[in-house]
């Protein structure tokens, strides 16, 4: 938690898969002035957290209560907006907050990060099912874990290396958050199930990367099923955008919230 | 013809009816009380546009986060005229609607039946959205003295068959339509048990496998509150009075010890008997 407690509204930061909110440094920095900020970890993902999830407690739901709870906490009287901003997976929570706060969400941002809905409609692209090879690799418990174990260090560093960023210096162990993988892909299993259509989110802005080696580029169409004020920008980049370029990530967050109601 | 059906029925059982232990109380009232905390918490978040479905998911996993394993019942949320079975045809009418969604002004009723630590739970939680008609408020009056009513009913002479009929007079005395004749066997209240096996996965949705164990076990009908009821007036029951008109209804549900000599709730330390709270 950090940035304004004056201020009655509140960015709420939801990093990625291996990541922290020390992702989002350079926002909470950059925005500290103007609004509270918030940046938990997601479940299973804090390496100095001794709490004992059980794995079956990872599910979307279970992570949207986490949220909601750190919310009312910072504004028990519920009168804060809170603009949400989420990058990788944590687009799955992001997209499911944006719904359940209903008045209370400003806007929701998604750096490529999409919603359960989003990757369900591309179950038919061949470009995105290759990029998503490992999500299938991470469904087969133990196994994952003891690949992550001891080569997920490793993996991140290039990762990173890849999207052209400089690796975090240390490299914690984030393999109970291989977790949500299997959580979101259940999720995923029941969305098709039941059908379930997801309603007006209001303002919502999706920042892509042209170059993301996870993500295809997003398309307005996917995401208007959600929004019907939905502003799509593609950028030249990779997936950590908000990394890679903060000054333009910034200044597109910044706009944003500005032409919300809110102010 | 149906009564002596039941009557009939209820002399099969494997076991004996339960007598609730003093010692069980306290595993009991953590359960209930798990239960009511996880309404508030949840009623505190619903809001105009969110759905049964919806609703009745995030109880079920705001309760597993907070130890709880299995289920006599999974939750129930009913929105708007549905929180009185208005044009209710089957059983599957009962399910959370996840195309029922809350408007403001609107009646809400969250139901919900943990086992926690060995021991089950079933709590009813009603509230309005919005401001209340003044119905409304004459429903949760009589609700309050239904509180106050039922236990000295159950110290009274009269049967488990007069009580339900009573509480059913009173509710059409003052112009509603009973609810609860509606549930499995018009039950006012049905026995709850321990369950030594709760690491055991529910395996049936929204009754699990654990309840329909324990109930059709000891014969069904003793276990259950129904207009007919034949069985012991004794020991552990949840109560749950649930009525309404056209536009909404309104219910609690809690834990009744009953007792030779006594009746008296588990615990007064529930939401719809703190005034002003709702």
């Amino acid at each position: 938690m950090g940035g304004n407690p004056e201020s009655k509204e509140i960015i709420f930061f939801i990093h990625g898969f291996p990541d922290s909110p020390h992702t989002f440094s350079a926002q909470a920095d950059y925005f500290k002035n103007d609004y509270l900020i918030l940046m938990p970890y997601l479940r299973g993902m804090d390496p100095q957290s001794t709490v004992d999830i059980p794995k079956n407690r990872y599910s979307i739901d279970s992570i949207v209560l986490d949220f909601i709870e750190i919310i009312n906490t910072h504004d028990p009287h519920g009168n804060f907006k809170v603009h949400i901003v989420a990058h990788d997976i944590g687009g799955l929570y992001a997209w499911q907050l944006a719904s359940d706060l209903g008045k209370k969400r400003a806007t929701l941002t998604a750096i490529n990060a999409p919603s359960i809905q989003i990757m369900m409609q591309r179950l038919g692209n061949f470009s995105q099912i290759r990029k998503s090879w490992y999500i299938a690799l991470f469904q087969i418990p133990v196994l994952s874990e003891t690949l992550w174990k001891k080569f997920g260090s490793e993996v991140t560093k290039r990762a990173f290396i890849k999207d052209g960023q400089i690796p975090p210096a240390t490299i914690e162990d984030v393999s109970r958050g291989l977790n949500l993988y299997r959580a979101g892909f259940k999720a995923s299993v029941k969305n098709i199930l039941s059908g379930q259509k997801s309603e007006d989110l209001g303002r919502v802005l999706c920042i892509s990367g042209d170059k993301d080696p996870y993500l295809v580029v997003s398309k307005k169409s996917e995401v208007e099923n959600s929004s019907s004020n939905v502003i799509l920008r593609v950028l030249e980049g990779g997936h950590w955008l908000h990394q890679s370029k903060p000054d333009k990530i910034n200044q597109h967050l910044h706009d944003f919230f500005r032409s919300s109601d809110v102010k | 013809m149906l009564s002596k059906a039941q009557s009939v029925l209820s002399k099969i059982k494997l076991f004996p009816a339960p007598t609730a232990k003093d010692e069980s109380f306290e595993g009991y009232r953590r359960a209930q009380a798990l239960a009511f905390e996880c309404a508030r918490a949840i009623s505190a978040e619903v809001k105009p546009g969110w759905s049964e479905k919806r609703t009745a998911d995030l109880m079920d996993t705001w309760l597993r986060d907070n130890g709880v394993k299995t289920f006599f019942h999974t939750s129930f949320a009913w929105f708007g005229n549905r929180t009185s079975f208005t044009g209710f045809k089957h059983y599957l009418n009962f399910l959370p609607d996840k195309n029922n969604i809350l408007k403001e002004n609107e009646a809400v009723i969250l139901d919900t039946a943990p086992i926690f630590e060995g021991f089950a739970a079933d709590i009813g939680y009603s509230y309005f959205v919005g401001e209340r008609p003044e119905e409304y408020v004459k429903a949760k009056n009589i609700l309050a003295e239904f509180r106050k009513e039922i236990p000295k009913l159950f110290q009274s002479e009269k049967s488990t068959g007069e009580i339900w009929a009573d509480v059913d007079a009173t509710i059409r005395s003052e112009g509603f339509r009973n609810c609860h004749k509606d549930y499995p066997l018009g039950a006012l209240g049905h026995r709850l048990h321990e369950h030594s096996f709760e690491n055991f996965p529910a395996l049936l949705k929204p009754f699990s496998l654990h309840t329909y164990v324990k109930m059709l076990s000891r014969g069904l009908l003793p276990e259950v509150l129904g207009p007919f009821h034949q069985g012991e007036k004794t020991g552990l029951w949840a109560i749950e009075p649930h009525f309404g008109n056209d536009q909404f209804g309104i219910k609690f549900e809690e834990i009744l010890i009953v007792e030779k000599e006594k009746a008296y709730w588990l615990d007064d330390n529930v939401p719809h008997n703190q005034v002003g709270k709702q």
